[in-house]
């Protein structure tokens, strides 16, 4: 007992000398030990899992700097609503038709929409083989979901440009390919989305 | 010296670190729930804050309820310490259920239903876990003064 008083006494003057002052202090409420103790396990937690699910997921960084994966074009790792570019920039890249293929759920297929640098608003139009889907699309940085038909035409098309020209991204979740592209006014890029 | 040295630190994570943090906290799991509820409504996937972001944010909170020189607003407002508590366990929760949601906007990985299911399951879990832990460690005020 006696020698479990004095380690006590040894600790709290090992104490004094450090930054773990806490224990000298009374507590402001009940179990406040407790609660600071969860939310030391909560910042464990996290970055366990924040490392675990980047190794599942990864992001564009994974396939080098942001001006090198938009100016490749086609991205496999890119979560949607990425934004490489904060500014209006967007690695020098010119307007380019793709052809997609996609693994097709039921004749349908997703296709995800946003813009990839700084959100000013930029319009676009797009169209299903000639037939207008979505008369008018304001891009933004949160993506915008579009059920398209497989196999199928896509075109962007622009419609305002609010400086720096209409760049975006298009990805299609079912077979995890993103493609940077931009688009000029009242010009359009196609997408000829195939089946498997 | 070293006092100095405290208050000065102590003035630094008044001024720069513990408002945006606590703002984030605070908020940050009503955004997050609305941008979860945004993709299963539009099947568009939404960014989360992301884990690494809300680790940092939980480091800076344990910080300020470790130390003596920075816990001041708790013991001027003591059920503060147990708020901000819950409200960082929930934002872990709601980030977890909305990377449950974009495995199934984003990446396809798993079905809506399931992803629905996980979501749900993850809400749920941390609901009782924040019930269990306050039925075993109630919050009451210590009448000091």
């Amino acid at each position: 007992m006696l020698k479990k008083t004095k380690k006590d006494l040894v600790h709290d003057t090992d104490n004094q000398t450090g930054f773990e002052e806490e224990d000298q202090q009374p507590e402001v409420i009940y179990h406040e030990h407790s609660h600071r103790k969860s939310v030391f396990f909560g910042t464990i937690l996290a970055v366990v899992l924040a490392i675990g699910l980047s190794m599942m997921s990864g992001s564009y960084t994974s396939e080098g700097s942001a001006e090198e994966v938009v100016a490749n074009r086609i991205s496999k790792s890119t979560l949607a609503g990425e934004t490489p570019f904060t500014d209006e920039t967007n690695a020098g890249i010119t307007a380019k038709d793709f052809e997609v293929t996609v693994g097709d759920s039921g004749g349908d297929a997703k296709m995800l929409i946003w813009d990839f640098n700084s959100e000013d608003n930029d319009e676009v139009q797009i169209l299903v083989n000639g037939q207008p889907l979505k008369e008018k699309l304001i891009l933004a940085n949160n993506p915008a979901a579009i059920s398209i038909p497989v196999p199928s035409t896509v075109t962007v098309k622009g419609l305002k440009d609010q400086g720096g020209g209409i760049s975006y991204a298009v990805k299609f979740p079912n077979d995890k390919v993103t493609y940077y592209n931009v688009v000029g006014m009242n010009a359009g890029n196609t997408y000829t989305v195939r089946p498997l | 010296m070293k006092k100095i040295i405290k208050f000065v630190w102590a003035l630094f994570f008044y001024i720069f670190l513990f408002p945006v943090t606590i703002l984030v906290i605070v908020f940050g799991p009503l955004m997050t729930f609305t941008d979860l509820l945004d993709v299963y409504k539009l099947g568009a996937p939404r960014l989360g804050m992301g884990l690494g972001v809300i680790a940092f944010l939980g480091f800076i909170l344990f910080l300020s309820m470790k130390y003596h020189s920075l816990s001041w607003i708790y013991r001027k407002f003591p059920v503060l310490l147990p708020f901000f508590q819950m409200c960082f366990v929930s934002f872990i929760v709601m980030d977890l259920s909305l990377t449950f949601a974009n495995l199934w906007a984003d990446r396809m990985i798993i079905g809506k239903t399931a992803a629905i299911g996980l979501s749900v399951l993850t809400i749920l879990v941390g609901r009782a876990f924040l019930s269990y832990w306050y039925y075993k460690y109630p919050i009451s005020y210590k009448m000091v003064r």
